[in-house]
């Protein structure tokens, strides 16, 4: 109990010294902000992350946006070295981790320089399921399902439905 | 927490983010490796082997960790289960991301330099299947992978991320899907070859 206590207090206080908050955001439980970059949570934000811990990683000049409404559940991670946008209303479900670089280069020493990042846009009201992981370069329109432990990393259309890995796109609904 | 309060604490935080300052990163370093020496006291353990965060442990066979390995377990802890008789070898300057986990029925055999992603699961044994686990060296598996009983791992390949590894991979190449698919890039890896 106490010790609950003393992890989220140093949640909150890790997360406001990092991060812009708007209004109306609730934060539970673990949630683990590092990294020298900019956080913006925007207005009735839930993180929460009481039974298992969320890590928000924006390294320097990187950027996290998180829209209006967004959901993040527990186990959740977004690690950003240039750009990764959620859009409004959006739940990102347990374990899903997005990412805007691999880190690593393939070839060489691995530990040494990374590859160029390319930004993650993930749009309005998105469902990204458990355990999906959402690669470099991925853009998904608004409303898209990601289905659990999908892999994607390239344009999702909006309203599409899409799993496996390699993924595959189940359905792709015409809107307007 | 608002204003002049809220301020305050902000503060207080950034002095303690020890590990953003270069003097800090030296000290967390050696609480790391301090850390490293007590929580794996009594196996084979190589020079400056650090760890990060908590580190799980159940060993009740055989460990060997080789020298400049080093654990993250920051987020969630990294857990080890070597099985009465079963043999866990690690070798020199693997790193460890956070949340991997190896269980260990027989052997698992991992290389140099190799590299392992947050939450990636290797176990020799499955229920159906068992047999020694075996990782070249600079083997890089990323995030999420699932490494079946009884798969060789090619030295220099690559595992991509969400990747389920059911059969053997040729070195220098990379593995991607579920079940996983193989294909040949002729990478060029280790320290000599840069």
């Amino acid at each position: 109990m106490l010790f609950d206590l003393a992890t989220t207090l140093t949640s909150q206080i890790a997360l406001r010294s990092r991060a812009t908050l708007g209004e109306r955001v609730k934060i539970r439980g673990r949630i683990r902000a590092a990294g020298g970059g900019e956080i913006l949570i925007g207005d009735d934000v839930e993180l929460d992350g009481r039974w298992a811990p969320i890590e928000l990683h924006a390294r320097p000049g990187g950027t996290i946006v998180l829209g209006r409404g967004v959901k993040v559940d527990g186990g959740v991670s977004i690690e950003a070295k240039s750009r990764v946008e959620v859009g409004e209303r959006t739940v990102l479900r347990g374990f899903c981790k997005v990412l805007d670089n691999h880190f690593h280069p393939l070839s060489g020493d691995r530990h040494r320089g990374a590859p160029p990042s390319n930004p993650v846009i993930i749009g309005n009201d998105c469902d990204i399921g458990w355990r999906a992981l959402i690669l470099p370069g991925a853009r998904l329109g608004d409303g898209a399902r990601a289905l659990a432990g999908v892999v994607v990393s390239r344009k999702v259309p909006a309203g599409a439905v899409i799993g496996g890995s390699p993924p595959v796109l189940f359905k792709s609904t015409v809107t307007g | 927490m608002s204003g002049p309060a809220d301020a305050l604490l902000s503060r207080v935080y950034r002095l303690l983010r020890l590990r953003d300052k270069p003097a800090g990163h030296f000290v967390m370093r050696a609480i790391d490796v301090t850390r490293a020496k007590w929580s794996l006291r009594g196996h084979k353990v190589g020079r400056g082997v650090s760890v990060q965060g908590p580190l799980f442990l159940d060993i009740q066979g055989e460990l060997e960790i080789g020298d400049r390995v080093s654990f993250v377990g920051n987020v969630l802890p990294t857990s080890l289960i070597v099985r009465a008789g079963a043999v866990l070898q690690v070798g020199e300057e693997s790193v460890f991301n956070y949340g991997v986990s190896l269980e260990v029925s027989s052997r698992i055999t991992i290389g140099r330099r190799c590299m392992f992603g947050s939450f990636v699961r290797i176990g020799d044994r499955d229920g159906q299947r068992e047999g020694p686990i075996v990782l070249g060296d600079d083997v890089w598996l990323a995030h999420g992978v699932i490494i079946g009983p009884g798969v060789t791992i090619g030295s220099g390949s690559v595992v991509a991320a969400g990747s389920v590894v059911t059969k053997d991979v040729p070195p220098q190449s990379m593995a991607l899907g579920n079940p996983a698919r193989t294909m040949s890039l002729s990478l060029r890896t280790g320290v000599s070859d840069s």
